[in-house]
């Protein structure tokens, strides 16, 4: 089986189809962290479309010295960047039409409308986009902090203290939340 | 203690990658350096429960629009000439290359036909010939690529039917087989898809009905039961109560399908 970096240097060779072999087996992933940053699904699948797209786009920029998930997510953060920067949501606050909406959204959603809409994801909501988006980026399997920072343009160090300090917040944040009555 | 060592410590004893010893090694040093225990354990906990926030599966809507994106991109890539040629040595491969090669005779004798006469007055009637050959091209195609491994040419084999001037049954029972017997929930999906803009006919209807209990995709079931609901198609409801018999199917899917039942 082809490694991503062998597909990309076959993608870069104009052989486009192999683009259909990275989607299928990353499509799952980045949909994750981007739903996990946006907490919309439809949202988050044309943000997937988008990384697609930019690979096709950018796909001569990839030299193949380093991991291609380690590329492919610097892509998603531009892309979340984006997104939020239009969106003007770079401040989240906990929205009630925003949990009402998901009723409207189809199954899926609705089997996670309420026990998976948690104190978590409360808390979650109440962090500001880029810590929630260090924070998941921090538990994508395989991407260690030295390749966060390639991702997001800064040092290991900064990295780790940036992670460390969305995670306290989220504990405040999670420690003030009462528990809801069932 | 540094600020700044205190917090590249917690996020190395965050950090999934490190082994349980120097978790360990890391968890003392913190609360040797005041790091209250309750505390690093609790953020240690909030920290695993992030892998626990739930997400929704994703809709047949990703994976259509990315194969059309990526169909419409290879067509402005590729070098046409050399790809008709592939084309042309696989569909003489095929078993409807004669067809093929008859209806390309047909164009050609058209557009030479046209070409010799030079009288305006037939030239409407030519392009029509022309078009329906074009047409009868298409469906060639059609059916040749329907059998090729490919999902994405499979998928694009039926978009198609968006360009065909007219449908005949043939294609449509096609469509029907494709919709129950192929292994890919995508291209079964783009058979649905196909096939509910043709729903007023009554055998694709009835069709799309018997297939609900033929799905094992969660995907192509929720989107028989959601065209269902939108035609309003009130006999659907004995395969949907079926449906809801068995056991293993998806708890969503079943939630959506007895709320359709109850709207219907």
């Amino acid at each position: 089986m082809n490694t991503d970096n062998e597909l990309m240097m076959q993608l870069k060779g104009n052989d486009l189809d192999k683009l259909g072999i990275l989607f299928e087996r990353h499509k799952r992933n980045l949909f994750g962290f981007f739903f996990k940053i946006t907490y919309d699904r439809d949202v988050s699948e044309d943000m997937v479309q988008e990384v697609f797209i930019k690979i096709l786009k950018y796909k001569g920029s990839f030299r193949g010295y380093g991991k291609f998930s380690t590329w492919m997510y610097s892509i998603a953060h531009n892309v979340s960047v984006d997104h939020f920067r239009k969106q003007n949501k770079y401040v989240f606050s906990e929205d009630p039409e925003k949990f009402n909406s998901f009723e409207d959204q189809d199954h899926e959603l609705n089997t996670i409308r309420y026990e998976g809409f948690d104190m978590l994801n409360r808390a979650m909501l109440k962090l500001v986009s880029d810590k929630r988006e260090i924070l998941i980026l921090s538990k994508i399997d395989g991407l260690k902090y030295k390749e966060l920072g390639r991702i997001l343009n800064c040092s290991e160090n900064t990295v780790k203290g940036r992670v460390f300090r969305a995670l306290k917040e989220l504990k405040d944040i999670f420690s003030k939340m009462e528990v809801p009555e069932k | 203690m540094k600020k700044e060592i205190i917090e590249k410590w917690m996020a190395e004893f965050l950090s999934p990658d490190i082994s349980a010893d120097d978790k360990e090694e890391l968890k003392n040093r913190l609360i040797q350096a005041g790091y209250d225990k309750v505390e690093l354990e609790d953020m240690d906990k909030l920290y695993s429960m992030l892998d626990e926030i739930e997400v929704p599966e994703t809709s047949s809507k990703l994976d259509t629009d990315f194969y059309r994106s990526l169909d419409l991109h290879k067509d402005a890539y590729s070098d046409k000439s050399s790809q008709f040629g592939t084309f042309i040595n696989s569909m003489f491969r095929k078993k409807y290359a004669f067809r093929l090669a008859y209806s390309l005779t047909l164009v050609v004798f058209g557009w030479y036909l046209g070409s010799w006469s030079g009288r305006i007055d037939n030239n409407n009637v030519k392009i029509q010939s022309m078009s329906q050959e074009i047409s009868q091209m298409k469906q060639v195609m059609m059916y040749t690529m329907l059998e090729q491994p490919s999902a994405t040419k499979r998928i694009k084999a039926i978009s198609y039917t968006d360009e065909f001037e007219n449908v005949d049954d043939k294609i449509l029972n096609t469509f029907l087989d494709t919709l129950n017997n192929d292994p890919n929930p995508n291209v079964r999906l783009a058979a649905v898809e196909a096939l509910s803009r043709f729903s007023d006919i009554q055998f694709v209807r009835k069709g799309l009905v018997k297939s609900i209990l033929k799905q094992k995709s969660p995907l192509v079931q929720v989107a028989l039961i959601d065209l269902m609901l939108k035609l309003k198609e009130k006999a659907s409801k004995k395969e949907l109560s079926i449906l809801l018999e068995n056991r293993e199917l998806n708890y969503s899917v079943r939630n959506k399908t007895r709320e359709t039942i109850r709207l219907l």
